[in-house]
């Protein structure tokens, strides 16, 4: 038996030495000054520092959260803006643009093919329908294809077939943006300027405001280079769009009010 | 048996006394802030090796929280010598003379010879100071304060408890 306790002993000097050694602690904490004062700083450092991580976990949840209330106060800015917009052409305000806005968060986008689709968050019972315009914060991105009842497929501007109405800021004339024959996301070209237009590097290029798509004067980029291929009345121009769609991450899906009255009296213009 | 158990308790207080009333007087005259003096931990040094493991470390729990209350510096003594004594039994397998201990006996510096006790001294005297002077200051900011106290204090308790050994070793 005393072998037993003896052993117990034995094993038992280290809990005993490290529980005296944490009296010795609180002692030297509670009745030294000085160190009481380094060990509330430490202490206060150490708390400081576990209420930085833990805010800052926090921050990450609610990032998203934020992130989306952003683009939803931006959207309602955008549509404020838009109507405004609108209001300055005149006293016919039977005339105004006017677009509701729907914020949207990218969630798949492709640059490098032939034909490129974003894919937005937002579908048909956010009231995405097709051929609504799309942009981002600074500029036209693209036109709605395809709606399922929560996503939407956007044909984005390096969509071999995109074609948006254009207009130069300075002359007035108006053409057509497509995707060229380079891959570079940020190029594209503008067809269809007469041969007469003036015309300058640098020019600002907005979108003409003809389609449904887009309110008129959004800015869209800058004539980088033109040229007229031989035997031909119309320039070949290279502007550098303004929106990065190799970055997109929030955008907005533009829903133009009385959009159908139009289309309808075009299609029956048309059908006659 | 009750005869040892009157020697111990007289080398604890006398140790303490030692400590308290002689080189604390003596750090006061001198008032060299980087050295003191540390004679106390030669009654840890002194137990024969039969003690218990847990006692000598309760022992130099206690002896150091006396020290501790006339320095006025609760806890940091005793946080040194619980310490020591802890790790004593560490030092002294590391130490052990070929022909082993008697257990029965004080190790002193007259049975194992001074080379032996210099190296049992000195690693566990060290060992106390530096832990003292971890306490004492309680931050690693100021570590080279801490290795200067360390070593003068170390030098200076070390030539004490050589000199106090050579006139006051048990020798039984």
């Amino acid at each position: 038996m005393a072998q037993y306790f003896s052993a117990w002993m034995r094993k038992g000097s280290v809990p005993l030495f490290l529980a005296l050694e944490l009296v010795c602690i609180l002692l030297i904490v509670s009745f030294n000054e000085n160190q009481q004062a380094i060990a509330s700083y430490t202490l206060g450092n150490f708390q400081g520092k576990i209420n930085k991580l833990s805010t800052s976990i926090g921050n990450q949840w609610t990032l998203q959260e934020r992130l989306d209330s952003i683009s939803w106060e931006q959207a309602r800015l955008l549509e404020f803006c838009l109507s405004a917009n609108g209001e300055t052409h005149g006293a016919d305000s039977l005339r105004r643009d006017s677009f509701s806005v729907i914020p949207a968060r990218v969630i798949n986008n492709s640059i490098n093919r032939r034909n490129n689709y974003i894919t937005i968050d937002k579908g048909r019972l956010d009231g995405i329908e097709q051929d609504m315009g799309v942009i981002s914060a600074r500029g036209p991105v693209g036109v709605v294809r395809a709606v399922s009842d929560h996503y939407a497929l956007v044909m984005s501007l390096l969509h071999q077939q995109s074609r948006i109405s254009a207009r130069l800021k300075n002359s007035g004339y108006f053409g057509s943006l497509r995707r060229g024959y380079s891959r570079n996301p940020k190029k594209m070209y503008l067809a269809d300027i007469p041969r007469h237009a003036p015309l300058s590097v640098g020019d600002t290029v907005l979108t003409s405001g003809y389609s449904d798509l887009f309110p008129e004067g959004m800015t869209i980029g800058t004539v980088d280079t033109f040229w007229v291929p031989s035997a031909s009345d119309f320039y070949e121009i290279e502007l550098t769009l303004f929106p990065d769609i190799a970055r997109l991450h929030h955008v907005y899906v533009l829903d133009k009010k009385h959009t159908e009255e139009k289309e309808l009296l075009e299609q029956q213009w048309q059908h006659e | 048996m009750s005869r040892d158990l009157l020697k111990y308790g007289l080398w604890f207080v006398g140790f303490f006394l030692l400590q308290v009333l002689l080189f604390r007087e003596v750090e006061r005259q001198v008032a060299w802030s980087y050295v003191q003096f540390f004679i106390y931990p030669l009654f840890i040094l002194w137990l024969p090796l039969r003690v218990h493991e847990a006692l000598v470390i309760f022992l130099g729990f206690l002896l150091g929280l006396l020290i501790d209350l006339v320095y006025n510096s609760p806890g940091v003594h005793a946080s040194a010598l619980t310490a020591m004594a802890f790790f004593r039994p560490f030092i002294l397998s590391w130490v052990q003379p070929r022909e082993g201990y008697n257990v029965n006996m004080s190790p002193t510096l007259w049975q194992y010879g001074l080379s032996w006790f210099l190296k049992y001294v000195s690693a566990l005297l060290f060992l106390h100071i530096l832990v003292y002077n971890i306490s004492s200051f309680f931050t690693f900011y100021y570590w080279k304060d801490i290795l200067l106290h360390t070593l003068w204090s170390f030098v200076a308790s070390l030539i004490c408890i050589l000199a106090f050994n050579l006139l006051f070793s048990p020798r039984r």
